[in-house]
């Protein structure tokens, strides 16, 4: 029998409250399993010394955070982070907004383009990383080949100081531009076409539509790609896990996941990987603060 | 009613995913015949390839019919680290490992392989090359078994020698004499045209470091009480002399800046005259340089050494002993003189046995393999320094040393005190 | 979709030009290892480098089979995708069927803690999940691979917001029928919302195939591994041997670009309902 009950204010009834706990806890259950007490001892260890080769645990309050924000490794690791995520996510959009602005277009064979725009998307990224690390190789890869070709000068890809974090960063934008390019795509398509025709009888220039029009409209499906970009990239860890696992060249593409490998799974200080990834935690969790802050008073201000 | 069924294919999945795991484990063989014993081997190319060939002739053997081995390859050294830290972690640690850490058996207490070696005269302990032994010791105790030794050999490219006109039947010994020689090479041995052409390259720049700490003297590390508290000391005036040797290597322009990571590719390519490796690679590379490639010994500062490097074969004893026995059987077969002498040919490798050199086949490969003979030769300089978990530390604290050294940005004495400094706090807890 | 009423025959050539160089730059690579999985080491280590291999034999190919358990991996993987992606479904089924269309006390704080859960990223409760496996022996297990990542936060949202979007007089008129909540479940919602499940059961099943850092991390033995984490086992082994890397590549490769090119409509609705919903 199904009665209805009021609580705190509001009313329900029986039978649905039991059968939304019932369906619900499982996921509950794996939340609290898999999240809760994982963050809860992240938290714990990170003020311990926790070695995983001797087994010896102590408590020693801050130091592991001392020992971070002190060490050059960590913030060269967060400072290659950044950079890597700046220049990927900047030309990955800007390049992904101009190809789906020209699939839009009356073009031929879009499937066959939209495929192979998509597929490194869809490739394991080892497999495609394999391939890679070839195409780097300043003696034997093809692309000093191509370089050379075109008169340009060679590069040290992978193994140079400064080439090897945009290499990286020009790999995982062929790997990720597929999935901005079709979500972009679907963005501009799902524009009525009513606005466009308005326009275009009122005299303006499809260059004026795109910016007047299209793209304010595809505000919110930038920021979607922008944000989910940010997050995605902050963590980047496979890439530079096949390409350079040792960090690179003077330690140049050591991103901060890499970083917290090396510590908690290379040099058995899980104390440090742990309290690392509290510190990779709060920056993220910032950022995406201080975008939601601009986000919201921009909207609170176009309203 | 649907939710009972949905309750129940969750409950079922999970049931049958546990069963997968229990399914999955080995489960202890106690009292059935064969014994199952786990070996994990961190060997790759030509070495791994040696390696289980002598897994297969162990089990073609019927002496040994009553032993099963479950082997699996752990990946390099840093990946076979994590592996048994996280197998010592949950007690799933296999019987034998090739290529653990002496801080996974001496460092946890467990000198079973030590034990056995003493006390059991089928293993003829004193056959052994002495050096070795240090090599496997954690304060001074014998806690595993060396297996797979290699030295250091400085390669050249016969082909690149020639055009540039050089002869190497009296090579160079010291540093100094290296250099005059590789400069020639690097100006008149240009073979491909390539724009960038180097006297000498290197990729494991940690390991040469180290020999040529120990060149001069330097032991990197150093015990300095009963306790066998560890301290490192390559901060003196010896290792300055050898971070400046880096710094003049890049500044004569024989060696490129930073990019050692692409060393092995640039000497394959012929774009080298001269690389550093491991004798392994006398085995590796045979398909792909062939001829092209020989060697001289590892010239030297102050008096002739070179850092061992290779592995040992840790045992990690179990509760049941006929598991300890098998795994102690297994172990001394593979380093008995003809398997491990024939592992050694195949791998590059040197034998660890004296009496291995009274064989057919290392007699001939002495003929036939000028490069093994000069590998062999150096085990007599052969110099192991204080193990240490902390080496991604030690060794980070090396390649940055170099790095600065290379980029002329740092003076030489205040680098390796810097490096030193930088090694103690990383290595702290 | 809107329609070019203007010149319906015209195509821009131009522009159609300038993307087929695009699209050529973003298929080379697998142009690259498809050819190069058949070259010889004297192909490979030649400078210049050479594009075309000298025969079309599969002697890396062999090779990749004798130096790792490929076969093994692909099993691994299969095994531990079907089963992750059906947990993980079910529990986003029910959970988001929970929030879209049922009320409860403390529905509005159970929502923001499923929300908060996608915040984390995965790095940071890999070492606790890696201890806690340890200490039950579920390190090197496939249940050590799949039970921690069932966790689906992204697909549960994505299907709250779909199953929002039907309509509440279908559920009241099956209420008036006499269904139970389990029923509608089960009769109602799922059906109407098979696009939705489908694109969700694309999504989690290709990130679970991918899955490199936790099965990393799990796996000791050789025979465990999955594909991702054998291939990098493969380029330790195989150190500079890159024609046989490629080889190994290829047969990572094809099967998924197969499927993808076949099932390529379903992929991109997928994605683009993840992406439009902010």
């Amino acid at each position: 029998m199904s009665f209805r009950y009021s609580f705190a204010g509001k009313r329900y009834e029986t039978i649905q409250t039991r059968a939304a706990y019932v369906l619900l806890a499982p996921t509950i259950l794996v939340l609290i399993v898999l999240f809760i007490i994982p963050v809860i001892q992240v938290i714990q260890l990170s003020f311990t010394s926790l070695n995983s080769t001797t087994g010896t645990s102590k408590f020693i309050g801050f130091n592991n955070y001392k020992y971070l924000l002190t060490s050059p490794r960590f913030w060269q690791s967060v400072l290659n982070t950044t950079l890597f995520t700046i220049v990927k996510l900047t030309s990955e959009v800007l390049i992904a907004l101009i190809i789906a602005v020209m699939l839009d277009t009356h073009v031929p064979f879009r499937k066959y383009l939209r495929v192979s725009f998509f597929a490194p998307v869809v490739v394991p990224v080892v497999a495609s990383s394999i391939i890679w690390i070839w195409f780097f190789d300043p003696t034997l890869g093809p692309f000093n080949q191509i370089l050379s070709a075109f008169g340009l000068p060679q590069s040290k890809w992978l193994y140079g100081k400064s080439t090897a974090l945009m290499s990286i960063a020009l790999f995982s934008i062929w790997r990720g531009i597929g999935y901005d390019i079709i979500v972009f795509l679907s963005g501009l398509q799902g524009i009525s076409d009513s606005y466009i025709e308005a326009a275009h009888v009122d005299g303006a220039t499809n260059l004026q539509i795109f910016f007047k029009i299209k793209l304010p409209l595809m505000r919110p499906v930038l920021a979607f790609v922008i944000m989910m970009g940010f997050i995605g990239s902050f963590q980047s860890f496979t890439e530079v896990d096949i390409m350079t696992p040792d960090g690179g060249p003077g330690g140049s593409t050591l991103l901060i996941v890499n970083y917290i490998y090396q510590q908690a799974f290379g040099n058995s200080k899980m104390g440090r990987g742990t309290a690392a990834s509290i510190l990779l935690f709060l920056i993220i969790f910032s950022m995406t603060y201080l975008q939601r802050k601009i986000s919201d008073r921009r909207e609170i201000r176009d309203a | 009613m649907k939710k009972v069924v949905l309750i129940l294919s969750i409950l079922l999945l999970a049931g049958s995913s546990l069963i997968f795991a229990s399914g999955n484990k080995e489960s202890g063989t106690e009292s059935e015949k064969p014994v199952t014993i786990e070996v994990w081997y961190s060997l790759s190319g030509k070495s791994g390839e040696a390696f289980k060939q002598r897994l297969h002739e162990f089990t073609a053997d019927p002496a040994y019919a009553d032993i099963k081995v479950v082997s699996s390859f752990s990946g390099n050294y840093g990946d076979t680290g994590t592996k048994v830290a996280a197998a010592l972690m949950s007690g799933t640690e296999p019987h034998v490992i090739i290529g653990g850490n002496v801080a996974y058996t001496g460092g946890r207490g467990n000198f079973y392989a030590g034990e056995m070696v003493s006390s059991d005269p089928l293993f003829q302990k004193d056959d052994v090359f002495e050096g070795l032994w240090d090599y496997a010791v954690y304060e001074n105790k014998i806690c595993n078994i060396p297996y797979g030794i290699s030295t250091p050999l400085m390669y050249y490219n016969k082909q690149i020698i020639e055009k540039a006109g050089l002869d190497l039947s009296t090579p160079p010994k010291t540093w100094d004499e290296f250099l005059v020689v590789a400069e020639k090479a690097q100006l008149n041995g240009n073979i491909n045209n390539a724009d960038e052409f180097w006297g000498f390259v290197v990729k494991d720049v940690p390991w040469l470091f180290k020999t040529q700490l120990s060149q001069n003297g330097n032991n990197v590390f150093e015990y300095v009480d009963d306790n066998y508290t560890v301290e490192a000391v390559f901060d003196d005036a010896s290792a300055a002399e050898v971070a400046q040797w880096w710094a003049d290597m890049a500044a004569a322009k024989v060696m490129p800046i930073g990019e050692h990571n692409n060393a092995e590719n640039v000497f394959l390519a012929g774009n080298a005259a001269f690389f550093v490796g491991s004798s392994t690679k006398i085995a590796d590379w045979s398909e792909t340089m062939g001829d092209m490639l020989a060697a001289i010994p590892m010239p030297y500062f102050t008096y002739p050494s070179v850092a061992l490097g290779g592995n040992t074969i840790s045992i990690f004893p179990k509760k049941d002993q006929k598991q300890n026995d098998a795994a102690w059987t297994f172990v001394r077969y593979i380093t008995s003189t003809e398997p491990n002498a024939k592992f050694a040919l195949e791998s590059g490798y040197m034998p660890i046995r004296k009496s291995a050199i009274e064989l057919d086949i290392i007699q001939q490969a002495f003929q036939n393999m000028p490069m093994y003979k000069t590998g062999f030769e150096q085990l007599a300089h052969g110099w192991s320094y204080i193990n240490t978990d902390n080496y991604i530390a030690l060794d980070g604290a090396i390649r940055r040393t170099i790095e600065k050294m290379e980029n002329g940005t740092a003076d030489a004495q205040q680098a390796v005190i810097d490096a030193v400094k930088e090694f103690n706090i990383e290595a702290a807890d | 979709m809107h329609k070019n009423k203007s010149k319906l025959k015209r195509y821009n050539i131009p522009i159609f030009i300038i993307l087929m160089l695009l699209s050529i730059c973003m298929i080379f690579p697998f142009v690259w290892m498809f050819l190069s999985a058949f070259k010889t080491p004297a192909d490979v280590y030649t400078y210049p480098p050479k594009w075309l291999p000298s025969s079309f034999k599969f002697d890396n190919f062999a090779k990749v089979f004798q130096l790792i358990p490929f076969g093994k991996f692909y099993f691994n993987t299969i095994v531990t995708s079907v089963t992750q992606t059906f947990l993980q479904i079910v529990l986003s089924i029910t959970a988001a069927y929970v929030f879209a269309k049922l009320e409860f006390p403390g529905k509005k704080k159970m929502y923001m803690f499923v929300q908060s859960a996608m915040f984390i990223p995965a790095v940071v409760t890999v070492i606790p999940l890696y201890l806690m496996a340890s200490k039950v022996r579920l390190v090197d297990t496939y249940a050590g691979i799949i039970l921690p990542q069932i966790l689906g936060v992204f697909t549960t949202i994505l299907l709250i917001s779909f199953f929002q979007s039907i309509p509440d007089d279908l559920l009241s008129a099956s209420k008036i029928d006499g269904c139970g909540y389990y029923r509608i479940l089960w009769n109602v919602v799922i059906p109407n919302s098979t696009t939705a499940i489908n694109a969700a059961i694309l999504f989690a099943f290709l990130s679970h195939w991918k899955s490199y850092m936790w099965p990393l991390i799990i796996t000791n033995s050789t025979h465990k591994r999955t594909l991702p984490v054998g291939l990098k086992y493969l380029v330790t082994e195989s150190s500079s041997e890159y024609q046989v890397m490629m080889a190994a590549a290829f047969m990572s490769i094809i099967p998924i670009l197969i499927v993808y090119i076949i099932c390529e409509k379903s992929f991109t609705r997928s994605l683009t309902m993840t992406g439009l919903k902010g």
